[in-house]
Formats: C-alpha cells, structure tokens, sequence
C-alpha cells in the first residue's frame, strides 16, 4: 500500500481531517511492513495470537471505517478511526490500541486540524484512556511505550510547535521506551526480547513521521540484504552450517544472563531462555563439544540435541524439488521465444527472477532460463531437470546468484553421462555478458573459460530497500533506506532511489567505462525508468545508456556497466 | 482439595482457593477488565464488607476437571468479545503455569460495563 503524498516539508503545523487520513494509512502501511518483525517479538504462549498481525488487523480496521471518508474535521476523522479499531480490535494489543485511539479522538474532538498542541493534547488522553481500562496496568509494555510518548510530545511542545520535529522526538522517544522493556518487565529480559505491543505501536508511529518526512512506505523485503549482512557476519561462508546443538540445564541459582552472553561468545543464532532452575539454549556452533562442555559445567544436561546442519541442508535441498518440478513442467506452456537446440551443441541454462530477464536470457540465446533468484533459489532437481530436457549433452549454467551456487554444481555433479560446468555468476548483468560470450559450436572447456572471463569484465550495481539497521563494510544503513550495492558488496546508502543510483554509477567507475545497462524491477513504472535512464544520461551525456524492463523483484533496479 | 501429582513418593494438592488467587492476579492485570463481580446482589454486598480476595471467581470440579469461572467488569467502549477470550486465556495460562493442573473451561461472565471517566457515550 502506497499512501498518497502530503505536502510536507520542514514548517509544517496543521493538517486537517483528509491529511490526517493519510497519516493513519502510513502508520497502517509501516505497521504492514514490519508486523512480522512484532510477531517474531511475542515471548508470551498465551494463545492470543500474535501481535502484529492482531495491531496490524485493529489499524486496518480503523482505517477501512475512514478511507472513503471526504470529512475535513480532525476530530469526526479521528472518532471514526476510533470506531473502526473497537469493531476491529483483535487482542489484547488490538484492544489496548483501539483505546489509545479512543482517547486520542477525545483529545482532538473539537478540534478541525490537527495542530502542535492538538497531537500533545491527543497523545496525553490516549494515555489516559489506555491506563483507565486495567486495574494494575503492567509496565513495560505497549501502555508504557504509550505514555512515554505523550511525556515527550508534551516537552518538545514547549521548545516547538512544528509536528513533524514533534512527532520525531516522539518517535525517538519511544524507541528508547522499547528498549527499556525488558528492565520493566522481567519475563522479556528472561526471553531476550522487547516489547512487541511497544514495537508495534512505534512502527505506527514511525509510519506517520515517514510520511512527514517524504520516505518510502513500502520495503520490499529484500531478502538479499538480509543474506548479504548474514554472510558477513557470521561464519557459515567459510565453514558450513555447522552443527545444531540444544539442551536443558538444569540446576540451582543459575544465572540465565551469564549463561546467555557466554554461549552467545561461543556460537550463532542462540537462543538462551529460562528461570535460576532451568534453562533451555539453542545455539548453532562448529564445535558442539564447547558448548556441551560448557553447559554440563554449570549444572545437569537434559535432552541433549546435536544435529548437523550442513547435512539437513543438502538433504532439504535434495527433496525440495521432486513434487514442486512435476507441478511446473505441466503447467508450464513451452515458450516461444525458446531457441532451439541443435544436438552435440553447447547450451546454457540460466536462473533469472522475472519475466523481463528471463525474456531477455533467452532472446541471448539461453536454452532454458529457469525462473528464480534472490528469495526464491530453484533447488538442484529444478536445475537438473532443466539439464537434462536439453538434446546436447554439453551444458553451462548460470546461477547469476551467490545463493544459488550450491544447488548448481549439485546439479552439474548429478548430472550423469552430460559434461556440465557452472560458470560461478553472482549477478544477473555477470550473465548476461556470460551468455553473449557463448559459442555454441566451439571446445567446451574453452567456452567455459570464457565465459567466465567476459562475467568478470562487466560490473554490477543492485538498488534496494535494506531491511534492517546495520553496519557494513564501513556503510551504515537504517532500516527502510535506498541501498546501493556495488558486485554484491554494499557501497552506498541514501534516502531516494534517484540520489542512490547516482553515487553507486560514481562507486562503479561508470566515468571510465562506456555502456550502462538499467533493469528495472517489477516496482518500477515505465515512466520512472525512463525518466530515471534521462537522468542517467544526462550525467554521463558521453555514455551509452540502454533500459530494459527486468521484472525482477525486490530491486528497484539492476545496473551493468561495462 | 485436589490432585495435581501423585507419585510413590506422595501427592500435592492445591485447594480451589489457591487457584482462585491466581485467577485473580491473571484478572487484576487483564487488559480492559475494571473490577470483579458477585453471582448476585447479596454477593457483592458481602464481599465488600469481608473484603474478600476471591470475588468474583468461583473454581469447581467436575469429575475431576477444573473450571473456573470468573464474573467481571468490563471497560465500556472495549470490543468485549477480545477481552473476554483474552481473559480465558490469561487465566488458563496463568494457572496451567502455576500449579500444573490443565484447567478445563474458564467460563467469563460479563456482569457489567464501566463508562470511562468524562465519558461522553
């Protein structure tokens, strides 16, 4: 969902109820974004549902009730969001969120635009409000984040009466608020978790500042980054998966901290959780006699699990496409851009995401372009099936990503009595200019060879949305930014997609080469593209600059230059 | 009185009293219950004046399961539906954690709702 603009800008002091409109819908549209985020937060079994997904339903509610609304007064607006989330309230959160709109819709009541003091006087009833529906309201939860929120609105007022420098110290604020809730309340220090209830009131909150701010609502869900970030920060790179190890100790006045930060030294994705008697641990380690060793010397060792991770992969990466495969060959039509291939030749089978690369893949000759990519890795069978249907038995693959290596040399292992070889393409531009460098009729080893060669000449550029706040290779990105990477490596960040193109050609060298290729993704408009190709070319009026509909997913764009 | 545990070693038991208590700590923070009510009039009379901590709760057993049932006030202007079931499961939780002994039903009776402060509805 893409929340129409607002005038925004610095100075901005009222809004009325059809902007106010729009600010509902952002903290509905950055709350969609992120609730699995909140989900994941939920430390509790009770069954009540997750979290997220419970606020996430409560505010699309509420904001169903006023989308067709043309009212101008803030305050019918915002009495109508409050009805909307209490028939829509799904929860303990939803039901503690419909309140806080209950009372920021008492606040405002009187009120036709939104101004400075309006929102402080808002926030300060929706607390109000909130506190008022429990006999002992539990601190470190959504109801702290809450009231912390109306603190600040309430000091920032007496230094300003701007809303958006209001609502991003509010903002600010109840991030810290979320990270102080495991020090309210124990059962998430215990879990190693923050509030979710809190979170997800901050992403509504963040979603509304967003929207001030003229940032970009929606993430693509840039698996890609995640994977990136991942492969830099932990070792599976270089040594596998290791081993899965887990267990329960059990003993007296153990201290679940200790312990947590001690096996979070010795391994990755630890999960350390539990009370002075019992702890159970999860970790993923290279060496699980450490870990083991470690637990037995703070207490008795229950239900020891060690599994082998690499194992498991191969295994999953094995049985995934028996079924999957069978389903696709029959639905799939043939395709009649499909190059025939004559016997004895040498043919390349590619994986491209979308519908524009794999039209371009197979326009440059490719056999056979299975579909697949960053967040959607065909498995080894999609890949040998693909080999074998082929009439030749000399065949190259192109796996154009990092993620997919793996499933591809299975495949070329695999594949019996046909001579294959993976020419290692991390991007999708490094097989495009693979695949023009192949000769069907030419030594295979030879082809090989340079295919690989003609990969390494061209450098790539990838823009997407970063999924998380992190730090990497000296860049520092925030969640929900424009990032640039330059050959699978992170090179730069900023706030629009434009900006980021621009500094990542400069990062790419583009000044000394020739010819810049754009693909655009499947979020893309045409007309973005070519108005995004005209800025190109402007900067570079000595290059040529070419544009081509990618399809792909994920990326606002993929860059080549060469 | 009833079982929780019985080993070779002995057996525990837990009063419905003790129960109750923890009901009533799960009812004290449950997001938009506002107080405890009695079955009847005459209930909620007596209670004021023992003071008594299980107002408003009442644990039996039927052939051996556990029910409880609590008599509640809700906050008006709340989706009551969403508090009731959060309820039961707040109170399922809460004494399933504490005492081990698989609760049956917890059964909300909504006994009345109470208008928010300045309330204008």
């Amino acid at each position: 969902m893409k929340p129409d603009n607002v005038t925004t800008g610095e100075g901005r002091r009222t809004c009325n109820g059809q902007d106010f409109k729009k600010f509902v819908q952002a903290g509905l549209a950055w709350l969609e974004q992120n609730y699995e985020e909140v989900n994941a937060l939920n430390v509790f079994p009770v069954p009540d549902g997750d979290t997220g997904t419970n606020m996430m339903l409560t505010m699309r509610s509420a904001y169903n009730e006023i989308a067709g609304l043309d009212e101008p007064h803030l305050g019918t607006i915002a009495q109508k969001v409050y009805n909307g989330a209490l028939m829509g309230a799904r929860g303990n959160s939803g039901v503690i969120l419909s309140q806080l709109w209950r009372g920021f819709a008492r606040g405002v009541e009187e009120e036709a635009v939104l101004r400075a003091d309006s929102l402080v006087r808002g926030l300060k009833e929706a607390t109000r409000m909130a506190y008022q529906a429990v006999q002992e309201p539990v601190e470190g939860t959504m109801l702290t984040v809450a009231r912390e929120a109306a603190e600040e609105a309430e000091a920032a007022l007496e230094e300003s009466s701007d809303l958006p420098t209001i609502l991003e110290r509010v903002v600010e604020r109840c991030h810290l608020a979320v990270q102080r809730t495991p020090q309210l309340l124990p059962v998430l220090a215990e879990a190693g978790v923050v509030d979710s209830g809190g979170r997800g009131l901050t992403f509504i909150l963040e979603g509304m500042l967003r929207l001030l701010r003229g940032e970009p609502l929606e993430i693509r869900t840039a698996e890609h980054t995640i994977e990136a970030l991942r492969s830099e920060l932990s070792p599976e790179d270089e040594e596998g998966y290791g081993y899965d190890v887990q267990y329960l100790i059990k003993g007296e006045g153990l201290d679940v901290a200790a312990i947590r930060r001690h096996i979070e030294s010795l391994g990755w994705s630890t999960l350390v959780v539990g009370d002075s008697n019992m702890i159970k641990v999860h970790v993923h380690v290279h060496n699980p006699g450490e870990v083991i060793g470690y637990g037995a010397s703070q207490g008795v060792l229950l239900d020891v699990v060690v599994e082998n991770m690499q194992e498991q992969y191969q295994q999953f990466v094995q049985e995934r496409g028996g079924p999957r495969m069978a389903s696709q060959q029959s639905a799939e039509p043939v395709r009649a851009e499909q190059p025939t291939i004559e016997e004895g030749t040498i043919a390349a089978v590619a994986v491209a995401p979308g519908d524009g690369l794999e039209r371009i893949f197979y326009s440059l000759g490719a056999a056979k372009v299975i579909s697949g990519g960053q967040t959607m890795n065909p498995s080894m069978k999609d890949i040998l099936e693909a080999v074998n249907s082929l009439p030749t038995d000399r065949v190259v693959i192109l796996p154009n990503n990092k993620n997919i290596f793996m499933a591809a040399e299975q495949a070329a292992q695999a594949a019996n009595g046909k001579q294959v070889h993976v020419v290692p393409t991390r991007t999708i531009p490094q097989g495009i200019s693979a695949l023009l460098a192949l000769d069907p009729h030419g030594e295979f080893e030879e082809v090989v060879e340079m295919m690989t060669e003609s990969s390494e000449m061209v450098e790539t550029g990838e823009v997407t949305v970063s999924t998380r706040t992190a730090r990497v290779d000296g860049v520092q990105v925030r969640k929900g930014q424009i990032i640039g990477l330059h050959n699978d490596k992170l090179t730069v960040a900023g706030d629009d997609v434009q900006s980021v193109v621009l500094d990542l050609l400069d990062k790419m060298g583009a000044d000394d080469l020739e010819l810049i290729t754009l693909y655009y993704g499947d979020s893309v408009t045409r007309q973005e593209a070519v108005e995004m190709a005209g800025i190109i070319q402007e900067a570079y009026p000595d290059h040529e600059v070419e544009l081509r509909e990618g399809g792909q997913p994920h990326y606002f764009y993929i860059l080549s230059v060469e | 009185m009833t079982n929780e545990a019985e080993g070779k070693i002995g057996a525990i038991l837990v009063s419905p009293n003790a129960i109750a208590t923890i009901a009533s700590q799960a009812l004290l923070t449950s997001y938009g219950v506002v107080g405890m009510a009695s079955k009847t009039a005459i209930g909620d009379l007596a209670a004021q004046l023992t003071r008594d901590p299980h107002h408003g709760i009442d644990v039996r057993y039927k052939r051996d399961q556990l029910i409880i049932d609590v008599y509640v006030i809700i906050q008006h202007g709340t989706r009551i539906s969403q508090v009731a079931s959060s309820v039961i499961n707040r109170v399922r939780f809460q004494v399933e954690q504490a005492v081990g002994i698989p609760v049956h039903q917890v059964n909300v009776f909504v006994q009345g709702l109470r208008m928010a402060e300045d309330s204008k509805e």
